[in-house]
């Protein structure tokens, strides 16, 4: 305990631990002054996106009543007549936005759903597909069920929303590796400045001393994570009128069920431990294996930053553990995500043990 | 069975650098306590022969035993300390956290700092960064470091370097204390005064060979000798010292140092008072001069 507590010490006194962690929660500040500052323009966003929809409905239709002065036409009177109820149902529910009558938003919103389709059944443009008006109505009937408002999840300041929000920016690919790039100079930094030659000549074998800088690495992994998440929690907590039924908040919809966002939370640490288990087990065996702060780095950035490239393109990787390292994508993926716990970790022992015994096969520093 | 007297065993040590050979199949065995010397110009392998018995570098042939047991065996470490240069250290790190995390790896008793702090003279600066320490400050605590444990066996690197004249004559004065209590001390140094001070037994490394070399008796020494009559006893002591001569008042006798008393019984029983007397004592530097002869570097 006492050497773990010594790297501990040394991350620490290194600086550069700290220096993240301050950076951290400065980032995690400066996203939620940004999100405060961004409500109103939620709000107006909300605005101008249902505005638009009634601009378009509202010049199809006038094109429409021009048509049918001279003409008789009953489908086109009866698409009419539906065009003038959606018009109807979108300037209610952008005047429920304005009026911040929350739960008359959603419900407006739903009913103005089934208008739109029936427009378009009739031969109407309205510029959203079924399928998405259809996601849209479930979510809204999820809110209502909860009592809950529309909150837009990236601009949110609702303490557990704002908390996942800022978890899923940290576990990504891009978040992992900052934290990798810093630990992983205290490998590499022992040998290129000699001082591993004073641990070296202790006696506990270099398998040991591996083992209790990769328990360091994973202290310090975890300190991170709690230190963000708090962060965030506490921050929002303090400054925001927190929703009674925040917890109950509908995250995303697998197979039909709701994950609520108290679910999510959990189960993205989870994972994300995992992810960061393996991204800082996989740091500390190229660390070890080349010994040298450039080609480390290198070879971190190039298969951390460049899987989370590749995911964030699109690609898929159902068995590859890069592609659990994006937490929040793969919480509402397909994959189940207790598999990619469990390849997580069994990737995570194989480099452990891999570099365990590669390391006392080594004689000389 | 192993023998448990044997503090340092080489059987056949070899290292190479690419083609160059710099330890040649050594052999060497220690028992005893007290202090050695390794000697060698800058380059000559001093360092790798350390490194190669402290298991920090892998030699090409040959075994190396400490206490009884094989370097390779971490343990032998409970028993060894290295002194190394002070690149080892962290300079982020106070001196107390070095030392704490020695005698937490040790398990040694919470005062051991302390006394081992005082010891070396180095508490005023126990709890300063070692990025901002002396040179002079930095070999106290590798020294302090190497100590703490109490190991039989001492290796050190050019321990002398950098030091001011009373940080090296504290580090003689502990070196000689360790070495009564009974530990076995190996030293690198090309400081051939400073050796000579320490102990009178060399190995001298040459083309990847050690010779082991006591230089008391190879020690010459010159007797600096104030009289009361100087005439009667120059004629007196003439012939007893390899060479003799009177300079400024003061009688010069180079002999070696058992051929002292002999020369001061002669002057007593003609009754000659020796108001003062001093001496310049030149053992390994002589030798070193023979064996490199006087051709190489860093010296």
């Amino acid at each position: 305990m006492s050497l773990l507590l010594f790297e501990f010490k040394k991350l620490f006194r290194s600086k550069l631990v700290l220096y993240f962690l301050v950076f951290s929660l400065i980032a995690v500040t400066l996203l939620f002054v940004r999100n405060v500052w961004q409500q109103e323009r939620v709000q107006a966003e909300k605005i101008d996106y249902f505005s638009k929809f009634a601009r378009d409905v509202s010049m199809e239709l006038q094109g429409n009543r021009k048509v049918l002065e001279d003409n008789s036409l009953p489908a086109l009177e009866e698409q009419v007549r539906v065009g003038n109820l959606l018009y109807a149902q979108l300037n209610e529910v952008v005047y429920a936005i304005q009026s911040q009558r929350t739960m008359d938003e959603v419900k407006t919103e739903n009913v103005l759903y089934q208008k739109a389709k029936e427009y378009k059944a009739l031969g109407g443009t309205f510029h959203l597909s079924d399928a998405e008006m259809d996601r849209a109505t479930r979510l809204n009937d999820q809110l209502i069920r909860e009592g809950l408002p529309k909150e837009d999840l990236k601009l949110t300041v609702q303490p557990l929303l704002f908390t996942q929000l800022v978890l899923s920016y940290a576990m990504t690919g891009f978040g992992f590796l900052a934290l990798l790039l810093i630990l992983l100079s205290s490998v590499t930094g022992e040998y290129e400045e000699k001082n591993i030659r004073l641990v070296y000549t202790l006696p506990f074998s270099r398998s040991r001393y591996m083992l209790i800088k990769l328990g360091s690495f994973l202290v310090v992994g975890l300190v991170w994570l709690t230190v963000v998440a708090l962060s965030a929690y506490i921050l929002a907590s303090q400054f925001t009128e927190a929703l009674e039924n925040q917890s109950a908040y509908p995250f995303a919809e697998v197979e039909g069920n709701w994950i609520q966002i108290v679910d999510v939370i959990p189960k993205g640490l989870l994972l994300g431990g995992m992810a960061l288990i393996l991204v800082l087990t996989f740091g500390w065996f190229i660390g070890y294996t080349f010994r040298s702060t450039l080609l480390s780095y290198l070879i971190a950035i190039l298969v951390v930053a460049g899987g989370a490239l590749l995911v964030m393109q699109g690609e898929s990787f159902p068995w590859n553990p890069l592609s659990a390292l994006q937490v929040q994508q793969t919480l509402i993926d397909q994959y189940s995500t207790q598999r990619r716990i469990y390849l997580l970790l069994l990737v995570s022992i194989a480099l452990l043990v891999v570099g365990t015994l590669s390391i006392n096969r080594k004689r000389g520093v | 069975m192993e023998a448990t007297s044997e503090r340092l065993v080489l059987n056949g040590l070899t290292k190479k650098y690419r083609n160059q050979l710099v330890l040649d199949g050594i052999d060497l065995e220690i028992a005893e306590p007290g202090i050695l010397a390794l000697v060698g110009p800058n380059g000559v392998g001093k360092t790798t022969l350390l490194n190669c018995i402290t298991n920090l570098l892998r030699p090409d042939a040959g075994s190396i035993r400490i206490m009884g047991k094989s370097n390779q065996n971490t343990k032998v470490f409970k028993e060894l300390a290295y002194l190394q240069d002070n690149s080892v250290l962290f300079d982020y790190l106070t001196g107390y956290d070095h030392l704490k995390y020695i005698r937490d790896v040790h398990k040694l008793p919470k005062k051991r700092i302390q006394e081992v702090a005082k010891y070396v003279g180095m508490e005023s600066y126990l709890k300063k960064k070692v990025g901002d320490y002396s040179l002079g400050m930095k070999q106290h605590l590798l020294l302090a470091i190497s100590i703490l444990p109490q190991p039989k066996v001492i290796l050190l690197d050019e321990p002398l370097n950098g030091l001011d004249p009373s940080s090296a004559i504290l580090m003689r004065k502990i070196l000689g204390e360790l070495a009564n209590d009974g530990a076995t001390i190996l030293l690198s140094s090309h400081n051939l005064a400073e050796v000579d001070k320490l102990t009178n037994k060399v190995l001298f490394l040459k083309d990847g060979k050690l010779t082991l070399v006591d230089t008391s008796e190879h020690e010459r020494t010159v007797y600096r000798l104030r009289v009361a009559n100087s005439e009667r006893a120059f004629a007196l002591i003439q012939g007893y010292g390899e060479k003799t001569w009177s300079e400024k008042g003061l009688i010069h006798v180079e002999t070696k140092s058992h051929h002292l008393a002999p020369i001061l019984a002669l002057l007593h029983e003609d009754g000659i008072t020796v108001l003062d007397m001093d001496k310049v004592t030149s053992g390994s530097e002589t030798l070193y001069e023979e064996i490199f002869h006087k051709d190489e570097v860093g010296v």
